[in-house]
């Protein structure tokens, strides 16, 4: 019986003026709703974004002893292709009768060292 | 609607949700609506403090934190109509003989109200109440409080309180028979 006696008709309209009057509150909660979860979501790429740099730095100090060898066998195989390329220079500097020469020569040793054998 | 309901609505309001809004209206609009009519007496006074309501209960639906989303909204409610009435014209009636006059704890709607068409009678009346009375009396029987705590809002003692609801009552009765 109390509540009922409390419980009154509202007027005409009353829940449109209501809805109405509070519009823009409910529009400011949403807006500041979005605008939370977008910070949420730019903390979230932020942290990944750091992730993937401290991974990338990470590779790198890692990969760099083996980068230095690597480094070092590609020195190392220019100088051996500069030195073949300079016999094959000082051989084509050898007159046509010395290589001959020399080929016999290095016939006759194999030949010397299949004896030996 | 139970109060989780109403606790699950109040944290989608105040994410902005205007369907969860709608529902909380629904269901406690005439509670609302009623007692802030009953407190001031005027519709459209009741109209404004309805309105002034619904929008501290969405700017406010974060930090609810209370057992009952009902009693916080009608709280409110509750507050606004008496700020109302302080701010403006706030009856002071209470003349010195009738304070030794004291209602009976026992005090009791349910002799007046035998039938619905009794309801719609008392609820008339109680608008024709002068202000003080009807404050009291609707705290009384709306929201079960005390004698001293009905003391506190209007600042009077508990006796002048008891006196105040005993003259509410002869009124009542008195209008009431006048309808009759």
């Amino acid at each position: 019986m109390k509540k009922s006696l409390f419980d009154v008709e509202t007027p005409s309209g009353h829940e449109d003026r209501v809805l109405s009057a509070v519009a823009g509150e409910l529009a400011a909660r949403r807006e500041k709703t979005r605008a939370s979860r977008r910070h949420w979501i730019l903390g979230l790429l932020g942290g990944a974004g750091g992730l993937v740099a401290a991974s990338y730095a990470g590779l790198l100090y890692f990969r760099g002893p083996g980068a230095g060898a690597a480094a070092e066998d590609d020195l190392f195989l220019a100088k051996e292709i500069e030195e073949t390329d300079a016999d094959l220079e000082l051989l084509a500097d050898v007159p046509l009768d010395e290589a001959e020469d020399f080929d016999r020569f290095l016939e006759d040793l194999e030949l010397l060292e299949e004896e030996d054998v | 609607m139970s109060d989780r309901d109403d606790e699950a609505l109040l944290r989608q309001i105040a994410k902005g949700d205007s369907k969860a809004f709608e529902s909380l209206l629904r269901a406690h609009k005439r509670a609302v609506f009623g007692l802030a009519y009953h407190l001031t007496g005027s519709k459209m006074t009741a109209e404004d403090i309805s309105q002034e309501t619904w929008i501290r209960v969405v700017k406010n639906a974060e930090s609810f934190k209370g057992e009952s989303a009902r009693a916080w909204i009608l709280t409110i409610a509750r507050n606004l109509s008496l700020n109302e009435l302080r701010r403006g014209k706030w009856e002071a009636e209470l003349p010195p003989e009738d304070e030794g006059r004291l209602v009976s704890d026992a005090f009791s709607f349910d002799e007046l109200m035998q039938t619905e068409s009794d309801l719609k009678r008392v609820q008339s009346a109680l608008t024709r109440l002068p202000d003080r009375q009807r404050v009291a009396l609707v705290l009384f029987l709306s929201e079960e409080r005390t004698y001293a705590q009905i003391g506190a809002e209007l600042e009077l003692d508990v006796n002048a309180v008891k006196a105040l609801l005993f003259r509410a009552r002869e009124n009542l009765k008195k209008m009431m028979a006048e309808a009759s």
